[in-house]
C-alpha cells in the first residue's frame, strides 16, 4: 500500500450536536468545505428513525475497515460528505479499507423544510452524535439542520473544531474510481420486501474468506459458494451486514453488477435510498481497480470536458442528452467528459437514476490524474516512442512495448487484449489494464 | 570526535550518566555538530544489535552478547540522537528503549526541556501511536512519559483515545513489571488509587474507544485464570470506595452499546453491566434506551436488554407508545431474541398496552426467515384471538409463500383456507417409458431408468441409485479441449501467467508440455528479450531460496522449471534425487518389471507412503521435464491431457506412444502411469486398433489399460503388466492395521489385494502386501470408520506438507491425475477435514464433485457428509451447494449418504466418532440440511428420507442433540404432508414417545403425521425420474457426438 497522503483539514464552526426539545429533538450538523461552511437545509425529517439509521450506516462505513485493521487508526477521523441539491440531499462515505462506498439519498419527501443552498461539504460526525442518532425513536419529531447561519454561530460564541487528517492518496483514488465502476453497472435482480428482508437477515456475520454467489433456487434467493450461470458473485458478503439495522420497512432491494465483480446494492425506502457499492473482495480496494484508466487514456479533448463542466449546476441527475443538445456534442463525447469529471471528483454516479449527479468532493483532487501511476507510466512509454506495431494479422494486431530493458508483447484481438507482463499475468485485466496496454491504446488513439 | 570515539567512549565505556551530562552541558549549536554521527551510530547499532550481531557486542566491549547490554547500548544511542537531532523523520523512526528508567533514567525529559526541539510534537504523536496492546514490555513506559512531558513542556496533547489505550498498556504492564502474583485489587485498583487523575481523564475514554473496549475484554490476571477480568472487579471496587460515580459508569457502559462498536468490543461492557446489575429505578429512568437496545445486533446485549424490558413490563413501566421500540427485537436474527420479544409484545398487548403497534409487530414477524420465529409469532396472534379483519387476512395470505410448511398449514387452518390443489396424483408411467426408450440400453441401465420404471409401475417410490462407474460413461464431447502452446511467444505468456497464479491445473499441464516440446528450440533475439521479464519473475522466486523440484510440491517448482528451460539451470538437489530414484527404465524386462512392482507397491498401493503417491508421480513428471529442459532434450509428454479435468483421448495417447517408441526416446514410468490413469473411456476401441502388435512392455501395458480382456497370465511379465494396469485403478488403502483393496473392472471384482501392518515404526507402520489374483478375499478385517478416522497415530508425526496438501494449487493439480477414480484423493480430503489440517483445501476436494457426470464414490459421500456438518462455514456452505446440485442432477444416493452420516454420528456400538471430531457440529448439519430442503419438494423429500433413515434406534444414540435433527424431520414431514413410514424409524420414535419429555412429545407429533400422501409421492417420483432422464439424455447426446 502506498503511504502517500494529502493533508486535509476539517474546519467546523461548531460541533455537530443533538439537542432535546419538548416534542423531540434537533439535529444540527456542522459543515466544512475548506474555509467555507455551507448552510444547506433547515427543516423536519419526515421519517426520523429511518433517516438516523441511514446516516449511521454512512458513518459506520466511513469508519469501517474490512481489511487491514491498521487503517482504522490512520483514518479514524474521516467524516461523511454531504451534497445539497435543490430539493434533495445525499450523504456519501467511503470505507477506510477502500472497499465499500455508501450513499444515503434523501428524496424531497424525506425532508420537510427549506433548502437554503446547494453544494458539497463534509459534516462533523463524531461519536456522541452517532450515539444520539442511535437513540432517535420512531414518530419522534426531529428537526434537521445541515449547516447553520454563520452570523448566529459567531454571536453564540460556540467552540470551533479544527481537525487535520492525512488522507491517503489510495483512499482518494478509490473514492473517485468507484464512480466509474458504478457507471458500468446494470441491475441484476430486484428482491421485493419480504424476500429482501429474508435475504439480508440470512447474510453471514463472520468474515468470508472465499467469494460467494447469490443464486435463486426454488422459492428463495440464497448464498452459494459455487459459480453457476445465473449466479452473481459477491466477495466479502459480511460487508452487507451494514444493512441489517435498516432492513425493516424497506420496499425493495436492487442488486447492480458489473463485469469485474464489484456490486452495487440499493435498499429502497419510500422516501430514501441507501446504496452500498462493494469491491470484488474486501482486500481489493477500489483504488487499485484502474477502471477509470481507459477513459483517461482515451482520446479526450480538454475543451469538451471544460464545456461539459460548465453545465454542472448541482443537478440531482445530469441529463446527458440535454448537454449533448445544448453543447452540440456527441453521446460518447459527453459520456467520456463525465467520466473524466468523475475521476476528478466533480460528479458522482446514481445507480437508481442511471445518471451522474453534480457534486464536488471537498478534497484537493486537482492532481488526481497523477494519482494513477499506471497512466503516468503509460504516457511516459508512449512519449518515449516505446510502442511499435509488429504485425497485423486477420485475428490480431501484435505490438511490442519496450519498457526499460524489457520488451513486452501486446496482442490485441477484437475481443481481448493480452500482454506478456507480470501485471497482466497476475490480474488478467481484472484490475484494469496494464501500462503497456494503456500505452498501446494511446498509440492507437494517436494513429487513428 | 569520530565514530570510534562515540562507540568506545560513550556507548562502551563512559556510560549513560557521563554521556548525558556531556550533552546537557553543551550549547545547542555544539550538540547539533554530533547529529549526523549520532544518526549513523544509532542506525548501525539498531540494525546490528537487533540482529544479534556478536561482533558488535565485542566491538562495544561487552563480555558476552546478552539482553541487558543490548538494551542499554541501544537506549543510550537513542538518547544521543534525542540530544543532537532536529529531524522529525528520524524521530518518527527512533525506538524508545530510553523510556525505561533502567536504560534512560530521566534524561529524555531533561534533554527535551533543555533543547525545546522542533520535533516534540512529532515525538509525542509517534509515541502515542505505539499502542499495540501485545507489546506491553515495549510500551509500558509511554503513558507515564507523555503524562509527565505534558506537565513539563508546552506540547500538543495526543488524542484522548490514544492516551486511554496507552494507559491500558501501562496498567497491564504494571503487573508484569512488578513480576509478582497480583490480584485484580492490587494492580488495577492500586493503579487508580495512586493515579486519581487518570480516573478523571483517560478512564472514561476507555468506554468510548472501540479498540480500548476490546483490550479491556482481553485483560487478564494471568493466563491460568482466563475467565477473570481484573477491570470489572476493580471498577466495582472503585465504585464501592466512592472513587467512581456509579451512575456515570452505568451511563458510559450503556452508551458504549449504542456506539456502533464491533461485537467483540462489547463483550467487556456486557459483563460489566451484568455485574453492575442496574436497579429498576435506574432502568426506568433509561427506559427508551433499554427498549432500543433490545434490537441490538449483538445477541447477548439484546437478550440482556429484553430481560430488563420484561422486568419493566411487569412493573407496568412500559406504555403504549413504547411498544414500537421493540420493532428491531421482534425481527432480530437471533431466534431466541425474536421469540422472547414476540412473547413480551403479546404480554403487553394482552394487557391492552400498545395493541395496534404490537399486533403489527407480530404480523411483521411472520416474515422472519426462521420458521421457529414464524411459528411463535403465529402462536401469539392466535393466543390473542385477534379479530381477522379483511386487511389482516390479506397480509396473512400474502405472507403464506414465505412461510414454512408448518406455519402455512397453521395459518390456513386459522383462516379456514383450503389447501393448494396438487396437479396430479399419479405418474404417467407409459409416457415415461416412451421417453426412456430413446436412451441406449447400457446408458439407461447406468442411469437407473429400467429399475425406476419398474418400481413406478408397481406404485412404489423410486429407490436410490447405486454408484455409477465413471469408466463407462462417455466424456470427451462434453469437455473443452485443451489447446497446445504452439509458439514460443504463447509459451512465454502462459508461463508468465503460471508464475503469477498456479491455480489452474490445465495451465500447469500446458506449460509443462510446452516446455518439454520447445526446450530444444533456440530463442531468437526478440524472443530472448521478450522472455526477459519471465526470467526475472522466475529468478525473483528462486532468489527467495526455497527448496524446489523435490517430491514435495513447492511454490518455486515452476520458477525452477522456467529457469531450466531459459537458462539450463537446476537446483543442486535435483540430480541427486533423480538419480537416487532411477527415473528411467532399463531395457531389460526383469529389471523393468522389478521397478514397476516396487513403484506400485510403494507408491500406489501401500499405506502412509501411498498417501502421497499421486504427489510423487506428478512431482516426478515435473522434475523429469525440468531435467530434460536443462539438457535441451525436447520430447512429447505422454500424459498431457487433451481435455479439461485431465482426461486424455485414448487415440492421442496411442499416437504419442507410437511416436515415442519410434524415436527410441526413453519413456518415464511416472509419465506412462499418469497417461493410463487419465485415459478417457471414449474411443478406446479405436485406440487399440492404432497400437502396433509388439511384445514391448509398453505396448502390452497399453493394451491392458485399453480394455483388453483381463486375465492373469502365467508368465511373469504378463502378470506384472496386469498388476500395473489394475493397480492404477485401485484405491490407496487407508486402514490403520491392515485391510484389503479390490480392483473393480467392468463392475466386477477381479483382483484383490490384502495387506497387514508388520512392523511399527515411530512415524509410520510398515505393511506386508499380499496379492490374490483369483478374485477371492484373503482377509476381511474391517474397522469402524470412526476408529480409523480418529486414529491419527500413524500419520501424526509425519510432515503434512509432504502430502502436498498444504498447497491448494497442487491439490487441484493432483485431482487431474486420476480423473475417473478419485477415491484415494477424496480420502485424503476426509482426513484433512477431520484433522483440521485442510478445511481451506476442502474447496478443491468438493469442487471436483460438482460436475453432473462425476460419479460419487464411497469416499466422496464420506467427504460430503463430513463437509456438510463441518464447523467451518465455507466448507459447510460448499457442501450444501454440492448436495443441492447432486439432488438436482440425479446423483443423490440416500443409502450411501446415510451410511456415511451413520459412520460419523455417535453410535451405541462404537465409541463416539462425531463427538471426538470437534470440527463436526450437529447444529451445522441441521442448518445445512435445512438449507438444502428449502430448495424444492424433491430436496425436501431427499432430506426427509435421509433423516428418517438416519434416526433409527439401531444406529443412533438417544443423544439430546438429535432433538434438532428430529425437529427438522418433523418440519420437513409437515412441509410435505408426509410422515415417516420406515418401520425401524417408527419403532425408534415409538420408544421415544413413551418418554414424558420434549423429545417424547416431538416423537409423538412425527408419528401422528400421515405416512401416505399419494399426490405428493407422485410429484416427487416424477421429479426423481426427470433428474435421471436429464442425465441419461445428456450421456446419450455426448455418446452421439463422439460418434
Amino acid at each position: 500500500m502506498t503511504s502517500a497522503t494529502i493533508e486535509h483539514t476539517y474546519n467546523y464552526l461548531f460541533e455537530s450536536q443533538w439537542r432535546d426539545s419538548p416534542t423531540g429533538g434537533e439535529l444540527a450538523f456542522a459543515t466544512s468545505a475548506g474555509t467555507t461552511h455551507p448552510y444547506f437545509f433547515q427543516g423536519q425529517l419526515t421519517h426520523p428513525q429511518r433517516a438516523a439509521q441511514l446516516l449511521l450506516v454512512c458513518g459506520r462505513v466511513a469508519r469501517a475497515r474490512f481489511y487491514d485493521p491498521g487503517l482504522k487508526r490512520r483514518l479514524l477521523m474521516l467524516d461523511p460528505v454531504v451534497t445539497g441539491h435543490a430539493d434533495a440531499m445525499r450523504f456519501e462515505s467511503f470505507s477506510a479499507c477502500n472497499s465499500v462506498y455508501a450513499r444515503a439519498d434523501f428524496y424531497p419527501h424525506a425532508l420537510d423544510g427549506e433548502f437554503l443552498s446547494a453544494g458539497t461539504t463534509n459534516v462533523d460526525f463524531h461519536q456522541p452524535m452517532r450515539a444520539a442518532l442511535a437513540r432517535i425513536r420512531p414518530r419522534q419529531a426531529v428537526e434537521l439542520a445541515v449547516g447553520k447561519d454563520e452570523v448566529a454561530i459567531t454571536a453564540g460564541g460556540q467552540k470551533t473544531v479544527e481537525r487535520k487528517v492525512p488522507l491517503p492518496v489510495r483512499w482518494l483514488r478509490g473514492f473517485v474510481e468507484v464512480q466509474a465502476i458504478q457507471a458500468r453497472m446494470t441491475p441484476a435482480f430486484r428482491l421485493p420486501t419480504i424476500e429482501a428482508r429474508r435475504f439480508i437477515l440470512s447474510l453471514p456475520r463472520s468474515k468470508q474468506t472465499t467469494p460467494s454467489w447469490i443464486v435463486q433456487t426454488g422459492k428463495h434467493w440464497r448464498i452459494s459458494q459455487r459459480q453457476t450461470p445465473d449466479a452473481v458473485q459477491v466477495g466479502g458478503l459480511e460487508r452487507l451486514g451494514l444493512f441489517r439495522d435498516v432492513v425493516n420497512q424497506l420496499e425493495e432491494l436492487v442488486l447492480y453488477t458489473e463485469p469485474e465483480g464489484a456490486t452495487g446494492w440499493q435498499l429502497r425506502f419510500p422516501e430514501a435510498s441507501l446504496f452500498l457499492v462493494l469491491s470484488a473482495t474486501p482486500k481489493r480496494g477500489f483504488s487499485g481497480e484502474g477502471q477509470a484508466l481507459e477513459a483517461l487514456a482515451s482520446d479526450w479533448d480538454d475543451d469538451i470536458v471544460t464545456q461539459v463542466a460548465e453545465t454542472l449546476k448541482w443537478q440531482y441527475a445530469i441529463d446527458a442528452s440535454t448537454i449533448e443538445r445544448a453543447q452540440v456534442l456527441s453521446t460518447p463525447q459527453v459520456q467520456t467528459a463525465l467520466a473524466i469529471l468523475g475521476s476528478r471528483g466533480l460528479v458522482g454516479y446514481d445507480l437508481n437514476e442511471s445518471a451522474y449527479f453534480h457534486r464536488e468532493l471537498p478534497f484537493d483532487l486537482g492532481k488526481v490524474e497523477n494519482l494513477h501511476p499506471r497512466l503516468k507510466s503509460a504516457r511516459g512509454l508512449y512519449a518515449g516512442h516505446s510502442v511499435a506495431l509488429v504485425s497485423t494479422q486477420a485475428d490480431a494486431d501484435v505490438f511490442h512495448v519496450t519498457s526499460g530493458e524489457n520488451l513486452y508483447q501486446v496482442r490485441k484481438t477484437p475481443t481481448e487484449t493480452r500482454c506478456t507482463c507480470r501485471w497482466y499475468a497476475r490480474y488478467q485485466g481484472a484490475r484494469g489494464v496494464c501500462k503497456h496496454v494503456l500505452a498501446v491504446q494511446l498509440f492507437i488513439a494517436e494513429k487513428s | 570526535m569520530d565514530s570510534a570515539q562515540l562507540k568506545h567512549e560513550w556507548l562502551g565505556a563512559a556510560g549513560l550518566d557521563a554521556t548525558m551530562h556531556f550533552f546537557l552541558n553543551l550549547e545547542e549549536q555544539d550538540r547539533r555538530q554530533y547529529a549526523s554521527q549520532a544518526k549513523a551510530q544509532w542506525t548501525f547499532l539498531n540494525r546490528s544489535l537487533r540482529r544479534w550481531d556478536t561482533d558488535v557486542f565485542t566491538l562495544l566491549g561487552a563480555k558476552r552478547a546478552n539482553r541487558i547490554d543490548w538494551r542499554r547500548i541501544l537506549g543510550l544511542a537513542e538518547l544521543i540522537v534525542l540530544a543532537t537531532t532536529n529531524s522529525n523523520t528520524l524521530i518518527k523512526r527512533l525506538g524508545h528503549v530510553y523510556l525505561d528508567p533502567d536504560y534512560g533514567k530521566d534524561y529524555a525529559l531533561q534533554l527535551i526541556e533543555a533543547r525545546q526541539p522542533v520535533w516534540t510534537d512529532t515525538l509525542v504523536q509517534t509515541l502515542a501511536e505505539q499502542t499495540i496492546p501485545e507489546a506491553t514490555w515495549v510500551n509500558f513506559y509511554i503513558w507515564p512519559f507523555l503524562t509527565t512531558l505534558q506537565t513539563r513542556v508546552d506540547v500538543t496533547a495526543p488524542a484522548p483515545n490514544l492516551m486511554a489505550q496507552l494507559l491500558l498498556t501501562h496498567v497491564e504492564g504494571f503487573r508484569w513489571r512488578h513480576n509478582k502474583k497480583v490480584t485484580a485489587e492490587n494492580y488495577v485498583t492500586h493503579f487508580f488509587n495512586t493515579h486519581p487523575a487518570a480516573l478523571e481523564n483517560e478512564f472514561w475514554h476507555l468506554f468510548q474507544d472501540e479498540l480500548c473496549s476490546q483490550t479491556l475484554n482481553n485483560a487478564r490476571i494471568d493466563w491460568n485464570t482466563p475467565a477473570v477480568n481484573p477491570w470489572i472487579d476493580a471498577i466495582c471496587a472503585l465504585i464501592d470506595q466512592g472513587a467512581l460515580p456509579r451512575i456515570r459508569v452505568l451511563d458510559a457502559t450503556l452508551d458504549a452499546f449504542v456506539s456502533d462498536f464491533e461485537p467483540v468490543a462489547l463483550r467487556f461492557h456486557t459483563k460489566l453491566i451484568q455485574r453492575l446489575a442496574p436497579t429498576e429505578v435506574e432502568l426506568t429512568e433509561r427506559l427508551a434506551l433499554v427498549l432500543n437496545l433490545t434490537g441490538h445486533q449483538v445477541g447477548t446485549v439484546a437478550k440482556q436488554s429484553l430481560k430488563w424490558a420484561r422486568q419493566l413490563a411487569k412493573q407496568g413501566q412500559i406504555t403504549g407508545d413504547d411498544v414500537i421500540l421493540l420493532n428491531r427485537a421482534t425481527q432480530h436474527e437471533t431466534k431466541v431474541v425474536a421469540q422472547q420479544a414476540l412473547r413480551l409484545v403479546k404480554g403487553l398487548v394482552s394487557k391492552k398496552i400498545g395493541a395496534e403497534d404490537g399486533i403489527a409487530l407480530l404480523i411483521d414477524a411472520l416474515y422472519h426467515p426462521d420458521a421457529a420465529v414464524q411459528t411463535v409469532a403465529l402462536e401469539q396472534l392466535q393466543k390473542l384471538k385477534v379479530d381477522q379483519d379483511a386487511a389482516m387476512r390479506t397480509v396473512l395470505i400474502e405472507s403464506l409463500p414465505t412461510l414454512s410448511g408448518g406455519a402455512q398449514q397453521s395459518i390456513r387452518d386459522w383462516l379456514n383456507l383450503e389447501s393448494e390443489p396438487v396437479s396430479s396424483d399419479t405418474v404417467d408411467v407409459s409416457a415415461l417409458q416412451k421417453r426412456a426408450a430413446a436412451i441406449p440400453a447400457e446408458l439407461a441401465v447406468l442411469a437407473g431408468l429400467p429399475h425406476a420404471l419398474e418400481t413406478l409401475s408397481n406404485g412404489q417410490p423410486i429407490p436410490p441409485l447405486d454408484l455409477v462407474p465413471a469408466q463407462q460413461l462417455p466424456k470427451l464431447a462434453a469437455l473443452s479441449p485443451l489447446p497446445t502452446l504452439d509458439t514460443i511467444e504463447a509459451l512465454i505468456e502462459a508461463a508468465m501467467r503460471l508464475l503469477a497464479d498456479a491455480s489452474d491445473p490445465m495451465l500447469r499441464e500446458q506449460v509443462l508440455a510446452g516446455i518439454a516440446l520447445h526446450c530444444a528450440t533456440p530463442l531468437t533475439d526478440t524472443q530472448k528479450t521478450l522472455a526477459k521479464p519471465l526470467r526475472q519473475a522466475a529468478q525473483k522466486t528462486i532468489d527467495a531460496g526455497w527448496e524446489a523440484l523435490t517430491k514435495v510440491p513447492r511454490a518455486a517448482d515452476w520458477a525452477h522449471l522456467v529457469s531450466a528451460w531459459l537458462d539450463g539451470t537446476l537446483p543442486k538437489n535435483v540430480h541427486v534425487w533423480a538419480s537416487k530414484n532411477s527415473l528411467h527404465f532399463e531395457t531389460k524386462a526383469p529389471s523393468l518389471l522389478n521397478t514397476l512392482r516396487q513403484r506400485l507397491t510403494k507408491r500406489v498401493l501401500l499405506g502412509p507412503e501411498g498417501h502421497h503417491s499421486i504427489a510423487e508421480f506428478m512431482q516426478t513428471r515435473l522434475i523429469n521435464v525440468a531435467i530434460r529442459a536443462a539438457k535441451q532434450e525436447a520430447y512429447q509428454l505422454l500424459a498431457t491431457p487433451t481435455h479439461e479435468d485431465g482426461w486424455l483421448d485414448a487415440r492421442v495417447f496411442v499416437q504419442r506412444l507410437n511416436t515415442a517408441l519410434a524415436s527410441a526416446a526413453p519413456i518415464d514410468i511416472e509419465e506412462f502411469t499418469i497417461a493410463l490413469t487419465r485415459l478417457a473411456p471414449d474411443f478406446q476401441a479405436d485406440a487399440r486398433n492404432l497400437l502396433p502388435k509388439s511384445d514391448v512392455i509398453w505396448v502390452q501395458l497399453a493394451q491392458v489399460a485399453l480394455g483388453v480382456k483381463m486375465r492373469v497370465p502365467k508368465s511373469a511379465s504378463g502378470w506384472q503388466a496386469a498388476l500395473f494396469a489394475l493397480a492404477t485403478r485401485i484405491q490407496a488403502p487407508y486402514a490403520a492395521d491392515g485391510g484389503r483393496s479390490t480392483a473393480e473392472h467392468d463392475g466386477k471384482t477381479d483382483f484383490t489385494l490384502s495387506w497387514k501392518k508388520e512392523k511399527e515404526q515411530w512415524y509410520a507402520g510398515q505393511y506386508q502386501l499380499k496379492i490374490n489374483a483369483n478374485g477371492t478375499e484373503t482377509q476381511n478385517k474391517t474397522h469402524h470408520l470412526g476408529v480409523l478416522l480418529n486414529r491419527p497415530a500413524d500419520f501424526k508425526a509425519q510432515s503434512w506438507s509432504n502430502w502436498g496438501n498444504s498447497n491448494l494449487d497442487a491439490v487441484t493439480w493432483y485431482s487431474t491425475a486420476w480423473p475417473g477414480y478419485r477415491h484415494s484423493w477424496h480420502l485424503t480430503g476426509v482426513k484433512m477435514l477431520i484433522e483440521r489440517w485442510g478445511p481451506d483445501l476442502a474447496e478443491a476436494y468438493l469442487n471436483a464433485l460438482f460436475k453432473p457426470d462425476v460419479p460419487i464414490t464411497r469416499s466422496g459421500w464420506l467427504l460430503l457428509a463430513i463437509a456438510v456438518g463441518h464447523e467451518k462455514k465455507d466448507t459447510n456452505a460448499l457442501a450444501t451447494d454440492l448436495l443441492i446440485e447432486i439432488i438436482q442432477d440425479g446423483r443423490f444416493d440416500s443409502n450411501h449418504f446415510v451410511q456415511a452420516l451413520t459412520d460419523l454420528l455417535p453410535t451405541n456400538t462404537a465409541k463416539g466418532t462425531l463427538e471426538q471430531c470437534p470440527k463436526l457440529s450437529f447444529k451445522r448439519l441441521g442448518t445445512s440440511l435445512t438449507a438444502i430442503s428449502a430448495v424444492s419438494d424433491l430436496h425436501t423429500d431427499c432430506i426427509r428420507q435421509t433423516l428418517a433413515a438416519l434416526l433409527t434406534g439401531a444406529t443412533v444414540q438417544d443423544h439430546s442433540q438429535n432433538y434438532h435433527l428430529r425437529n427438522l424431520l418433523y418440519a420437513l414431514c409437515q412441509d410435505l404432508g408426509l410422515g415417516v413410514s420406515a418401520a425401524e424409524t417408527r419403532a425408534y420414535l415409538q420408544r421415544l414417545a413413551q418418554k414424558k419429555s420434549k423429545g417424547g412429545k416431538q416423537a409423538k407429533s412425527i408419528l401422528a403425521l400421515p405416512i401416505k400422501n399419494v399426490q405428493q409421492q407422485a410429484a416427487i417420483s416424477a421429479a426423481v425420474f426427470e433428474a435421471r432422464m436429464v442425465r441419461a439424455e445428456r450421456w446419450t447426446e455426448i455418446s452421439k457426438q463422439n460418434h
